[in-house]
This record gives structure tokens, sequence and C-alpha cells, in this order.
């Protein structure tokens, strides 16, 4: 599966579970704020990730509840148990779909009716006048595609020509048509929606207009970027289809599907009925005989001096494609038949048909079928719709049984088949093992295969009743487990929601229950609790330390109490220890590890909607996904990084005409890159766009007082760059809904300052920007070097050290009073950390000093200490209490003897000076 | 170019899409007389036709293709 549907889903059931047990306490104290807050934010959360996947009906449901959370949260709407209740059978719902995520990669069937209702359910509670009649609408939407609504009027005043071609593909494929109404939102341009062109590529497109919504205002108020446009459509295509492809503007179209005969009405000037009055007897005798190959020739030389403009050509054109049918619809002849020596016509009533078609139901079962399904939905809940369907398909074996000449099988096996399919559709059944068989049959020009299929269905029929019958609860899902059907029906999931809805207390509980244990047996991860590891890697730093303790009682063995062979075995079984620490260690690090594309993952997405958002062309380029790091730091760099890149996007690239004019490539570069480098990560995020200038910076920061006047003529411009990290400064020239959103750049600073991490920019006007973010590949083993400052022992991170140099006093120069050193043809300015700590001078002065040659903010300084020690691994636990105040230490760690090591922070400790 | 402007007659080729819309508005009020072109026309942005349906200019020719026509006449014609 797509990793990065994985990490949703994982992180959706999560965030799933808190907004759960949030629900259950918010029933017990209704007025806790901090309760309301958790909740929102695991919503919001959900709904935010939710929307990179392809999943409208998900993320609408998640996005009304968060709608509804953040009402509540505001305190306009107390949430009652009721709320409670439709949020917790939503949020069944949403772990239903996360299965279905999980074991399909995409919605169950029907899911876009199921969001629909859902979202409106839930935005009803904060609009209490919600309009009825959208949730009628939708619940006509809801019925599947057998289910037939009315039509709308327009339909049968479609020109002539198109409804006799969309009755004739209709016919073809299943009988129905499908209307859409497709009203835009006034601002739909703006968010590159072209309807034209969505109505334009509808599937199975037969005919659609265009009018418009209001009348066109005066000429100077005009605004052709206002939609006002109305589209009424029509296609032979399902309306499932029809909907999935109308899901993105879902609020804006209604789909109804209705029999196609509704678009049989003649049309046209009512002519002299003379010529037809020898006709209308005859054919009435032909209807009532069912002999249509008569009426076939009766109608013929009629047509032939009928004016083309006429009601009555219309109605024989109408009657001619009817007979080609193969079960002409009788009702809907007589009234063409009136209408010709009449000229009015009467749509026979669909309810009035019913009782007739079944009454044909034996000679044309399809027939039957059409009109039935309308009213039962559940075929199971009627005996008597049970007896038909056996009965239909028991007549069909019999016809498949009777022998036949060669030149008619192929037409029997087709409308056998054809019978059995409009069948099963109705009873909501695959058709895909029937399609089979009649393929296999007409290929051997033998009906054995279709007979086969017509023996299997009747038993597994059967097998389905009995079983029924023992279990009502399976009674739900009737097709999922004979059938390879892939996904519960939208009918079944509904049913269910609805008798959720009807449940109430321990029922409601036990059912939830049983839907977690069955989803703990689904997965074969193991889910812990992070702070279960949290507390094993409390144990395994712990071990550490003590594991150090070794290396100390071997040296006093040896040198307090003299016995050299014991301080020797100590020493041994120190080597043993430490490498299964390490081993340990290492595991354990394994756990936490992720590799960093689960969240590079989420670019190309988002790359993508911000290129269509701001009309920019943008290649994204992802390097380096596989490198791993601690999940707490990659998780953290979550925000950050969109962060940076939507920057990049929003202000660095340009837009094809800029760019152009700039002589670059119309397609900006945008490159997400991570280099492992030895214990650290640097991640990189690069684009060649118009790049930073750092006088504007150096501007902006002196106007708003971040740098005083005489920083402002000495700070170079590298510096200079480094200040869009301070808080307080926006370069950006406007304010667009993509910056400005809380996570400044000063706080992305901050978020990898506290993972352990340092974030530096590079950039050349003109030519782009590189921001270089490095941090720690894990946050709970750090490696230190030990130093030693007037007998005291600290600890200065591996990570910041060059290399450690020992220089005779002599050789060291003096640069404007500053002292400093050539160390490999490069001049390193040096600082004594004494001085800097504040701890006088060493005496007597040392013949050669010992220096930390470190990298601080890509510059190498050398720190004259005292001496060194060796490097230790060790858990540094952040300072507290008054301690915490102290910035030039960035924690603390306990060492093997018991003692208290500090380390320092020199970067701060420099900045201080 | 999409849209070709002549002295007075206005011809849309190809795909017209959304940016060419402003430019027909503002033509269409300088030239009140102005006629269009639509024979070669496969498909033009819903603002494009709003622009048409909403000015009626004198169309002087209807696209070639049946597939844009059917649904063009009758919405600049008003009669949808």
């Amino acid at each position: 599966m797509d990793p990065m549907l994985e990490a949703f889903i994982s992180e959706a059931r999560d965030n799933l579970e808190i907004a759960g047990k949030c629900f259950l306490e918010l029933e017990k104290s209704p007025d806790d704020d901090q309760i309301i807050n958790d909740l929102f934010r695991a919503i919001h959360t959900i709904k935010g990730s939710s929307g990179l996947f392809d999943i409208p009906a998900f993320t609408k449901v998640v996005h009304a509840a968060e709608d509804v959370l953040d009402v509540a949260r505001s305190g306009e709407l107390e949430l009652n148990s009721e709320h409670i209740d439709l949020f917790l059978d939503t949020m069944d719902q949403i772990a239903l779909w996360l299965d279905d995520l999980s074991a399909y990669e995409r919605l169950g069937d029907g899911s876009e009716d199921i969001g629909l209702q859902m979202a409106q359910a839930m935005r009803q509670l904060i609009d209490g006048k919600h309009e009825t009649e959208e949730v009628e609408a939708s619940v006509t939407e809801t019925n599947d595609d057998s289910a037939l609504a009315d039509a709308p009027a327009w339909i049968s005043q479609l020109p002539l020509p198109f409804r006799f071609s969309l009755f004739k593909d209709a016919v073809e494929a299943q009988g129905y048509v499908t209307a859409i109404e497709y009203c835009p939102d006034e601002q739909s341009f703006f968010s590159g929606e072209d309807p034209l062109h969505t109505v334009r590529n509808l599937p199975g497109l037969v005919w659609f207009s265009v009018r418009t919504k209001t009348p066109w205002p005066a000429k100077e108020e005009f605004d052709p970027y206002l939609s006002n446009l109305v589209f009424c459509a029509v296609t032979s295509a399902k309306v499932s289809d029809v909907k999935h492809y109308l899901r993105y503007v879902s609020e804006q179209v209604q789909v109804s599907s209705f029999n196609a005969n509704v678009l049989v009405v003649p049309s046209g000037e009512f002519g002299d009925s003379e010529p037809y009055i020898a006709f209308v007897p005859e054919a009435q005798k032909a209807i009532a005989a069912h002999d249509w190959e008569n009426l076939r020739k009766l109608i013929a030389p009629l047509l032939q001096f009928s004016g083309p403009d006429l009601l009555q050509t219309s109605a024989l054109n109408w009657m001619t494609i009817l007979i080609d049918q193969q079960a002409p619809p009788v009702a809907l002849l007589e009234a063409l038949l009136n209408a010709l020596h009449t000229g009015e016509f009467v749509q026979p009533d669909a309810s009035e048909g019913d009782g007739q078609a079944v009454s044909v139901a034996v000679e044309h079962p399809d027939s039957a079928v059409i009109a039935d399904s309308q009213t039962t939905l559940s075929w199971r809940d009627n005996p008597d719709y049970i007896k038909a369907v056996g009965n239909i398909i028991a007549t069909q074996q019999q016809i498949l049984m009777l022998p036949c000449a060669e030149e008619l099988l192929s037409g029997r096996i087709s409308s056998t088949a054809q019978t059995l399919q409009n069948l099963l559709l109705s009873i909501q059944y695959d058709t895909q093992l029937l399609e089979k068989a009649t393929q296999e049959a007409q290929a051997l020009q033998s009906v054995d295969p279709l007979r086969q299929f017509v023996t299997d269905i009747i038993e597994e029929l059967q097998l389905q009743k009995a079983a029924d019958d023992v279990d009502s609860e399976n009674d739900i899902e009737p097709t999922v487990e004979t059938v390879e059907k892939p996904l519960p029906a939208a009918p079944a999931t509904e049913e269910e929601r609805r008798g959720g809805d009807r449940r109430k207390g321990d029922q409601r509980q036990n059912s939830r229950q049983e839907k977690a244990a069955k989803n703990a047996e689904q997965h074969k991860v193991i889910k812990v609790d992070q702070q279960r590891i949290d507390a094993l890697m409390d144990i395994v730093g712990e071990l550490i330390v003590a594991k150090n303790a070794l290396p100390f009682l071997a040296k006093r063995a040896d040198e307090d109490f003299g016995v050299q062979v014991l301080s020797k075995e100590i020493q041994s079984h120190y080597a043993v220890i430490n490498r299964l620490a390490e081993g340990l260690q290492g595991a354990m690090m394994q756990i936490r590890m992720v590799p960093i594309s689960t969240v590079f993952q989420r670019f190309p997405r988002l790359v993508r909607d911000l290129s269509r958002k701001l009309d920019k062309k943008i290649a994204l380029t992802l390097e380096g996904e596989d490198t791993e790091a601690d999940k707490n730091v990659v998780e953290n760099m979550s925000d950050p990084l969109i962060h940076l890149v939507r920057n990049s996007i929003d202000h660095g690239l340009e837009n094809v005409a800029e760019r152009e004019a700039a002589g670059k490539p119309p397609v900006g570069n945008i490159i997400l890159r991570a280099i492992p480098q030895d214990d650290q990560v640097v991640i990189e995020i690069i684009d060649d766009g118009r790049g930073i200038d750092p006088e504007i910076i150096k501007r902006k920061a002196y106007e708003r007082g971040i740098i005083d006047e005489a920083k402002l003529d000495t700070i170079s411009d590298q510096d200079a760059l480094q200040l869009i990290f301070a808080a307080g400064l926006s370069t950006a020239q406007e304010v667009s809904d993509l910056s400005g959103r809380g996570v400044g750049m000063d706080v992305v600073r901050s978020v990898v300052n506290n993972a352990g991490g340092s974030v530096t920019v590079e950039s050349v006007v003109g030519q782009g920007t590189t921001i270089r973010l490095v941090l720690p590949l894990s946050m709970a083993v750090s490696h230190v070097m030990m130093i030693e400052i007037a007998g005291q022992i600290y600890g200065v991170s591996m990570s910041d050290i060059i290399e450690t140099v020992r220089i005779p006093v002599a050789t060291i120069g003096k640069i404007k009073h500053r002292e400093a050193v050539v160390l490999r043809d490069r001049v390193v300015p040096l600082f004594h950390l004494r001085q800097l700590l504040d701890i006088p001078a060493a005496d007597p002065s040392p013949e050669e000093y010992a220096i930390l040659v470190m990298n601080i903010g890509g510059q190498a300084v050398g720190l004259i200490i005292d001496e060194f020690h060796e490097r230790i691994d060790i858990i540094q636990k952040p300072l507290e209490g008054i301690m915490a105040s102290y910035p030039i230490y960035s924690g603390a760690a306990l060492l093997g003897d018991g003692r208290v090591l500090l380390v320092l922070d020199i970067q701060e400790i420099l900045a201080c000076r | 170019m999409p849209i070709t402007y002549e002295e007075n007659v206005a011809m849309l080729q190809g795909h017209c899409e959304i940016e060419e819309a402003e430019t027909l508005l503002t033509w269409l009020f300088e030239h009140p007389q102005g006629e269009i072109d639509l024979k070669q026309v496969e498909h033009i942005h819903a603002a494009i036709l709003q622009v048409l349906m909403a000015l009626k200019p004198v169309i002087s020719a209807w696209p070639d293709d049946d597939k844009v026509e059917f649904w063009l006449v009758p919405a600049l014609n008003g009669e949808a």
C-alpha cells in the first residue's frame, strides 16, 4: 500500500481514538474547554490530512464535524448527549472508512451519499434553518442506480433528435437516463474550474444546455468572472459514475435517474388526423395481440407521407423505436396511438403501470423487475418477491433446456442473459459471473455455460435464505459473503448506521467493542503507546549510565585496592555488557526510526495543489527519502517543512511570465533532499526562484528594531539572511492565504532548535534559495565530549566539534586584539572558555593550549579549554526549575559514577559574549 | 492566440481559456458593432461564454463542430 496512505490511516486511527475518548469525557463535563480543544485538534488533523487523498466523502464528513466543533468551541453551541450520539456514529463511520481504506485503498460503495447525508446531519446542528429541500433532494439521490426519481420537467422539452438517441442509448444500457442540474458556485472560476468543460466531459453525455441563473446586469456591472450559469444535462451513464465524476462539486449538482420512457413524448404541430383514422383501430388490435411485426408494417407507409414537423410523425417514430425493444411497453404505445388521433398525449402513470407490468412478468420478466425495484429495495423482506425471483430464474432455466434451432441460438442466449442481468441488478447482485457465462456461451454457441450459471445461482440464493433464517445480523450484507463484491453495498452500511442511531447505551457500546476487536485482528502491526516506548527508552538510558560505571569500578579495583586481576575481569565483563547495551540501544532506536519519506510524501500533492492555485509551474524532486530518523524528529519536522515548502512556492518561485522574463525555464524547481551525515540528518529545501535580497532583509530588520544601526552597517549578507528566522520579520509583500497562518519562520527555527537541530539559509538573488535543516538522527541519545574547566567536567555536543588540537601558546597570533590561530591555512578565532564562563584564568599559564575547534553557524571557532576527556553517550535531559533559565546549558546527564554532567550550549555562550 | 482581433471581427479558434475573457470583453466595449467568428472554436471557457451571452454580439459564423454548435446556438440565442 501507498506508505503515505498507511501513515494517514494510522494517524487518523490515533486521532479518532483521542476524539472518541474526548467525546465520552465531554458527556460528563460539557464545559471543559480543554477537552473541546483536544477534540477539535484531533478532528482538524484528520481533516487536514484526508484532503491529500481522493476521498471527498470522508473529508466532507470530517470537515462538517470540525465546523460544528468550532462553533461548540466558541461557546455558541452546547453539545448535549444527542449531539454526541451523532458524533460517535460519525466516528464509527470514519473508522469503517479507514478499514475500507486499509483493505481496498478506497472508500466503500455509496460513500458519497453517506458522506453527504452525514455532513448535512452534522451541519444541521449548527444551522437550524437548514433548507429541508436540500435534505429531501439528497434522499432521492441516495437511492441507488436502479431506483427511479421523477424526471425534471425540462427533460420532455428536449429537442426530439436528442431524445431519440438518448432513448436508444438508455435502452441499450440499462433503461435509465440520468439528469444533471449543475449550478456552479459564483466563485468557481477562481478555483480554476471551468464548469462548461466539466459538463462537456460528463460521462455518456447526450445533451446539455446552458442558461443564466439571474438576468445579466447592466453592461458596466457585468463581471465575466462571476459564474451566473446553470447547466442542465442528460447522460446515459450510471448515476454512480456521474456522481463520481462530479464529486468535487457535489454540493452544486443534483443528479437524478429516471426511466427512459419519460422521454417518449411526441412533439410538433398537430396536423390533420384524417390519414390516421384507418390506422388507429388496426394498430390497437396489433398492440393487444402483441403482434409487433404487423404493427411495424402498418406504421411504415404512414411515415412516408407524414410531414416531418408533425406531432403525428414523432408519435409514429416513437412507436417504431418502442417496437424494437425486447418488451414493448403496451401502455405507452396505446398512449402514443391516442395522441395520434386526439393530439393529446398522456404519459401512463408509473404507479398504474405497475400492476400491468407485473401481470406481464411471466412473459417479460425484465419489465417487471424495473417496475418493482422502485418499491422494493430490500427484496428479501418480501416473500412474494422471493418467489417471483425464483420463478423468473426457473423459467429461464426451462427456456435454456428447450431444444433450439442453430440460427436462433445466439438470440436466445442474449435474451436469457439480458433477463437474468436485469433480475440480478434489481436484487443488487454482482453480474460479473453472468457476463462471463454469457461470453462463454456465445463463444461456444452453446447454452451450457448459462445453464450452469443458473443452477449455481439457484443454489446460492437458497443457501443464503437458510443463512438468513439462522442469523438475522447477516441480513445486512447478504451479497458480500457469497459474491465477489469487494465492498459492502451502500444500503447495507446505511442500514447499519440508521440502526446505530436507534440503538442506545450498552448496545452501542457493545457494537463498538466488537468493531474494535475486529479491527485489532486485522492489523499485524503492534501498536504500542509511545509512553511505553519512552519508559523502555529511559530504562535503556539508565542501563547505559550504569554500564558506564564499570570502567570506574575497574579503575578503583586496580588503583585503590591493588587487585589488577579483578580489574581486568571487570573490564572484560564490561566489554560484553557494553556490546549488549549498545545492541539494545540500537534496537530501541530502530523501533523509533522512520524514513523521512513519511513526511516527504505529503509534498507532491501539496505542490500540485499550490501550483494550480497560484498558477505557477513547479517540478518537485524528492531525494533521499529513505533516510531514517527518530519518529519524534521526523514528525516534529512535518509542520516546519510544510511551511518552508509553502514559502518557497509562494514567495520564492516566480510565475511563468516572470520566469521567462528573467530568462529562466518556465517550470520552477523545488528540491527536497535528505542526506544522512554521521549521526545527523540534513534536510535541504532548494528552489530556483527569485532568491532573497539581503538588503531588503536588513532594512526591514532595522525598521522593526531587530538590529541596531551599528549592526545594520556591519552585518554580512550571509548573516542578514539568517534574520528571516527572527521573530517579527515578514518579508511577504502582501499577505496571501498561504502565508501568515501562525507558523512563521521564527516558529520553524524554534521547532528545529527544540529538536536539537539548526536551520540556515543561503540565497542568491535571482537564482534561488536553499534552506538547510540539520537535525539529530535521534533525540534520545547524544554523543558528547567531556571537557574540563577549572576542575569541573562539562559536556559539549560532538555534532558541533570539528577537531581537537593542542597548540603552543607561542604560535597564537593576534588580529585586531583578538587571538587567532592559523589552522590548515584557515584563520580560526580563539576564545577562552574560562573567560566566557567568568572563571579566573589558569594559574600558572599553560605552555600549550587545548583547543576545541567547533563549527558555529558555519564558521570554525576555537575554544581554549583546560583539558579534553573521553567521548561518551548520554541520555540528555532538559534542565528543570531554576536551572531552566540558564540558556548556556542545553541540558544535563548523569555520569556513570553518579556525577551530573552539564552540557554546554556553545552557540548560546558565544552569542551572550 | 486563440482569439484574433481584426478591424471589426473577433475570431475565436481552438480552446479559448479564461484569460481571454477580459480582453474580449474590453474589445466588445470598444467595438459595440463588433462581430464574432466562432467557425473554428473547439471549446470556450465558461467565462467567455458569459461574455457572449451577456453582451449578445452579432455572430458572423457559427462553429463547424456540431458538438459545439448544438449547445452554443441555443445558449447565445437565449432559447435554452
